[in-house]
């Protein structure tokens, strides 16, 4: 959007045209940078949150880490339908045979983060918006740096929890996981 | 050697399986082309008015036969596809899994050396330990799931009998076997379900033909609708009832021969390892789930408990059990069924021929089935008799 826009100001036109011109020129680029920051915000909020899911898996599941690019693509290809696309479980012909088996803990890892990450609401405060909202979330990040109450991390912790019981996972590798999370955003200063 | 480590070998002649598998193959093609012979023949008689020539007739057998082996070839050639698709399959790569692969590599080479391997593809959502063959006869592929690629980190020798256990499938031609039984069913399945259609459509076409022009002149052209609606509703009351029989007489079948197959995985393992304890700690390891005899029916593999009994004593796979029983006073009850409908409501022009040919259809392969385990267990040759190590199992 803002390509589109480039060397617009020099053209030659009236005041009233400038103005209009201006006007409509505003309003579209300020759509423009919502469009832009929003994809940015994603980008970022995936290779955070893929970040994040690695180190959780690389400490409570390092079995699986094998199949974590797998899991990772799938899961972002489409967050919401992610819990949907377990694969058939019609028994297979030809198959060693039919087990009860128990669930990927990575497949429940990466919607805990991402639900975790997203209710934070920190992930797209960093490099990635124009710098006057920039500065702006700078300040609401700021401010939510001055108050990491342990009712916050209690209140964290209980998402996660609540989210990974949601996701099938076990309340002992729910509460690991939780811990492990807010170890991770203790570190890098986000609560 | 020790006496107690003799067991029979389960490669030696055809086994059961293997007949129950022509018979399935069989009765998918034979029965539809059957019916749906006899109800075009009916149908071309009675609403053309005609005599149905030979040469028409033999047309006839021809068009359908031909259409119904082209249906079952096309089921059987595109179920690998179908598979990869709903599955969700993906190509498992060297580059990704270079560990596994060359374990998966060396496994392959040694037991199974043919020109054209087994396409490997993974599926990395599915947690169970476990991995399933597919294909054709000349394009077989392995699926692997997430849970048996992880496996490769916690148990190394369960991961290679998992394998091993699906390489077994290939070696023992299985995998042709379950696709063209699976597509044999399906041709059944649909082409009654065709026959029967087209047996309600004439029915109501003829119905609405003697409600709009009148009963005398609907009568006398109808085949079905002669009978009043009460006499209509039982008669396809009836073959939907023996067709239903029959289909799920053959889902038996079809889910059984899968079944029993395992066990000749498991025996190839077994001919490879030499010892069947690594198998049956693995299968202990895979906590398979306990199912009645009533839902192992619809299954297709047998329980853990069952394949662990065959492992140690294989004997079961020789001796004609409850099974073979069973099918054999259900293909008589068939007969009569079939020879009693076919008298009573459809046989205007047939004769005891055809009654006669119903019981070559079910009865031979019956015969072939309990005839060959006899023969397997009678036949002294130096090869059923092989030795596992010198170890009592």
């Amino acid at each position: 959007m803002r390509e589109k826009y480039k060397g617009h100001e020099d053209a030659p036109r009236s005041n009233l045209c400038r103005y209009l011109q201006g006007l409509y020129i505003a309003t579209e680029l300020h759509r423009g940078i919502i469009t832009v920051e929003k994809e940015e915000m994603e980008g970022n909020q995936k290779e955070l949150v893929s970040r994040l899911s690695f180190e959780i898996v690389k400490e409570v599941a390092p079995d699986e880490l094998d199949l974590f690019d797998d899991f990772k693509e799938e899961f972002f290809s489409n967050p919401d339908a992610f819990l949907e696309k377990d694969p058939p479980k019609k028994e297979k012909m030809l198959g060693f045979g039919e087990e009860v088996v128990g669930q990927f803990i990575t497949a429940g890892v990466l919607p805990i983060i991402w639900g975790a990450v997203a209710y934070i609401g920190i992930a797209a405060f960093k490099e990635t918006i124009g710098k006057k909202v920039e500065q702006a979330m700078k300040d609401k990040v700021a401010i939510e740096k001055e108050a990491p109450t342990p009712n916050r991390i209690k209140e964290i912790k209980e998402y996660v929890i609540k989210n990974a019981l949601i996701h099938g996972v076990d309340e002992e590798v729910a509460n690991i996981i939780a811990d492990s999370l807010i170890g991770k955003f203790k570190q890098m200063e986000v609560i | 050697m020790r006496e107690e480590n003799v067991r029979l070998n389960p490669f030696m002649y055809l086994s059961e399986t293997d007949i129950r598998f022509y018979l399935l193959v069989f009765l998918g093609i034979f029965i539809p082309f059957y019916w749906a012979f006899l109800f075009w023949v009916i149908i071309l008689f009675e609403l053309t008015g005609l005599e149905i020539s030979l040469v028409v007739r033999f047309l006839l057998v021809l068009v359908i036969a031909l259409s119904i082996l082209l249906y079952t070839y096309r089921n059987y050639r595109t179920y690998p596809q179908k598979i990869l698709r709903e599955s969700r399959l993906r190509e498992f790569s060297q580059i990704k899994f270079p560990e596994q692969y060359g374990c998966l590599e060396k496994l392959r080479k040694s037991h199974l050396p043919v020109a054209k391997p087994p396409i490997l593809t993974y599926q990395p959502l599915d947690p169970s330990q476990s991995a399933f063959t597919f294909g054709t006869k000349n394009d077989l592929y392995i699926g692997i799931n997430g849970g048996l690629i992880m496996k490769f980190r916690k148990n190394i020798k369960g991961f290679k009998l998992i394998i091993l256990h699906e390489l077994g499938h290939i070696v023992n031609g299985d995998v042709e076997k379950a696709y063209l039984a699976a597509a044999a069913w399906q041709s059944l399945f649909n082409f009654l379900l065709l026959s029967l259609g087209t047996m309600v459509a004439v029915y109501l076409y003829e119905m609405s033909y003697i409600l709009f022009l009148g009963t005398s002149l609907g009568e006398s052209i109808s085949l079905f609708g002669a009978m009043n609606p009460a006499r209509a509703l039982t008669v396809f009351g009836q073959y939907t009832f023996f067709f239903i029989i029959i289909l799920v007489f053959v889902y038996i079948l079809r889910n059984q021969i899968i079944r029993v197959r395992e066990f000749y995985a498991d025996a190839r393992v077994l001919e490879w390892e030499k010892s069947p304890d690594g198998l049956i700690q693995t299968l202990e390891e895979s906590v398979g789930k306990e199912f009645s005899k009533f839902e192992i029916l619809r299954k297709f593999h047998p329980t853990i408990q069952e394949r662990i009994q065959v492992l140690k004593d294989n004997k079961r796979l020789f001796f004609p059990g409850f099974g073979v029983a069973f099918t054999v006073g259900f293909f008589l009850l068939l007969i009569e069924v079939t020879s009693s409908i076919l008298e009573t409501v459809i046989l205007t022009f047939s004769s005891e021929a055809l009654t006669a040919l119903q019981g070559v259809q079910y009865e031979i392969p019956v015969i072939l089935d309990i005839g060959f385990r006899a023969f397997r267990l009678c036949r002294n040759h130096p090869e059923m008799r092989y030795y596992t190590v010198d170890r009592k199992i």
